[in-house]
């Protein structure tokens, strides 16, 4: 069954935090809400987490609108926010008993259940110690055990795992993983492109609240080409870049899109030929044009790139 | 019914669990009332004892009004925490959970703070029974104690709660208090006779809910034979009775609790 979101939009006073937008999301499957502070990433999840109201707009599952029956939307859904919304004074068991009760679940029910999660997170260990002593790892997969004690359908994350480290970040995507193949929808707002790749099958990138590209992954990097070249040049060669540039970027064959940048060109080519082949391709149409390049490198489009090409710049 | 006593249970214990981690909150406000007290009692040892209601000391004397201070300023205090959870982003955890009724917040906060002024009400009930104050009003003088007791901390925790709300950081909330306690608690009875007092003030003294909670709890504090309706207080609006200031405090309550409601369902909802 899918989750389907239309048409949300949201305004505080004189700025369009979010505009029409919409998704849809299947079972198991990850969306992933990419975009600059500002962009509405907050606003969104805000809205889907039933913390604030939207102005107009749907988000429907099994025909019923959530964002009416907002009791329901919360029975169904686990929330994990970008602040550790933790209670220090209580030990990881004391807190998980707090979850339950706020889900009105009754903890003889829920005991094993709980354990079970804490032990998964691999907290069992540290389940009667105050959460204050507790790394900004331990922290963030407890608040995500939480979100999972009422075995929500649908996960809403925001950025969880700002400020860990590399093994902290790879334990919560092993459970965000385990998550997933059991069936659970995830909506993921975060910064990490990486981490978008890692965990997302579904992307959709917001600028100025508006949906600057969407759709699964490989059909965006798809989209943009078989290469993405970025090209600097050589302050010496020309005191006019961009007209230098645009006439060797004329030249090329299968150019796709064209991006001026701070750090340089970025261009995109479908080709069909080899890495090298396009490399020694575009190397020489600089040459004929007498240019010399400071820097410059192709490979195949990644998440970046798509994010680069849709919103104009770097996170 | 059911669901909603579990979410109360949950974060009433969360309170709880709380405050025995921290004790110090706990601590001083226990600690606060005795230095009034101490300080009070020694200040005044030598008022003329005639304007003293009939208390044996001034220890006696201003001994209800401790009890009444406590509970005022525990329950002034209790919206406090309701702010730190909005400030750190734990009160979107507890917005996002099915509650069957966001009131559930304003009911275990409630209980909290009630259940710990009541503890505190007893020690000082204790340690100034060793100290020689002996409580006359019976059993059902200790109806009017906790009935009193229970009205003031409902109408303070009920203001409190609703500065939560209003308010956007915890320091304008504890600005608040700390503007309003102490002249809330000294344009009262609490700690002087009014009969001390100018006449402006005996006016204003006259308004005061905590007024109305001293009184009732000294008359049966101080006296075995109290009555519902005799007069224990004369005041430039009239005369107070026991039922009178019991009424005067469930008015207050219904009055805060109808703009509290109206306030903090339009910032929940």
């Amino acid at each position: 069954m899918d989750w389907v979101a239309k048409g949300i939009a949201k305004r505080f006073d004189d700025i369009e935090a979010v505009s029409d937008l919409k998704f849809s999301l299947k079972k198991g499957s990850v969306i992933a809400l990419l975009g600059r502070n500002g962009a509405g990433k907050s606003t969104t999840i805000r809205i889907l987490a039933s913390l604030i109201k939207a102005d107009t707009g749907s988000f429907t599952f099994e025909g019923v609108d959530l964002l009416k029956e907002t009791r329901r939307l919360r029975s169904l859904m686990g929330y994990v926010s970008q602040e550790l919304a933790l209670d220090k004074a209580l030990t990881a068991t004391e807190f998980m008993k707090f979850q339950a009760g706020i889900y009105h679940l009754k903890w003889k029910t829920v005991a094993d259940q709980a354990i079970e999660l804490l032990r998964a997170v691999n907290l069992f260990d540290d389940k009667d110690r105050r959460v204050q002593g507790y790394s900004g790892g331990m922290k963030r997969r407890l608040d995500l055990a939480a979100a999972m004690l009422n075995k929500p359908k649908l996960l809403i994350l925001d950025e969880p795992t700002t400020g860990l480290d590399v093994e902290g970040r790879e334990q919560i995507w092993q459970l965000i993983h385990q998550y997933r193949a059991d069936g659970g929808s995830v909506i993921l707002a975060s910064h990490d492109f990486r981490e978008v790749e890692e965990l997302a099958n579904e992307v959709l990138i917001m600028n100025k609240g508006v949906t600057a590209v969407q759709g699964p992954l490989e059909n965006l990097q798809r989209d943009l080409g078989d290469y993405v070249v970025k090209a600097k040049l050589d302050d010496s060669s020309t005191n006019d870049h961009h007209q230098q540039i645009q006439s060797v970027l004329t030249d090329l064959d299968g150019l796709n899109r064209v991006m001026e940048i701070e750090d340089g060109t970025h261009f995109t080519l479908r080709s069909s030929a080899s890495l090298h082949q396009t490399q020694d391709m575009v190397a020489s149409a600089f040459d004929r044009k007498e240019l010399k390049l400071m820097s410059m490198s192709m490979q195949i489009p990644i998440l970046e790139d798509v994010y680069r090409f849709a919103v104009g710049g770097s996170l | 019914m059911m669901n909603q006593w579990l979410e109360i249970q949950a974060m009433s214990m969360r309170c709880f669990i709380q405050t025995k981690r921290r004790p110090i909150v706990l601590i001083s406000g226990l600690l606060q009332p005795f230095i009034w007290l101490l300080l009070f009692s020694a200040v005044f040892k030598n008022s003329p004892m005639a304007q003293l209601q009939g208390a044996a000391s001034y220890l006696a004397f201003i001994t209800p009004g401790a009890l009444v201070f406590t509970a005022f300023s525990g329950a002034l205090n209790g919206g406090v925490p309701i702010l730190f959870d909005r400030e750190l982003g734990f009160l979107d955890r507890l917005l996002v959970a099915p509650l069957v009724s966001r009131f559930s917040i304003i009911w275990s906060t409630g209980i909290h703070i009630f259940a710990m002024t009541l503890l505190q009400c007893c020690v000082i009930l204790i340690v100034t029974w060793f100290m020689g104050v002996r409580f006359q009003g019976g059993i059902n003088g200790i109806l009017v104690l906790t009935t009193a007791l229970i009205l003031i901390t409902m109408i303070f925790t009920t203001i409190s709660l609703l500065l939560a709300f209003a308010l956007r950081y915890h320091f304008e909330l504890l600005a608040i208090v700390m503007i309003v306690s102490l002249p809330m608690v000294f344009v009262s009875t609490a700690f002087a006779p009014v009969e001390f007092m100018p006449d402006w003030l005996q006016f204003l003294v006259s308004l005061n809910p905590v007024t109305f909670a001293v009184e009732p709890i000294r008359a049966v504090v101080l006296n075995t034979d109290w009555t519902w309706s005799g007069v224990i207080h004369e005041s430039p609006l009239g005369a107070f009775t026991i039922t009178r200031c019991l009424l005067g405090l469930l008015a207050c309550q219904i009055l805060v609790g109808f703009l509290a409601r109206w306030v903090i369902a339009r910032k929940l909802n």
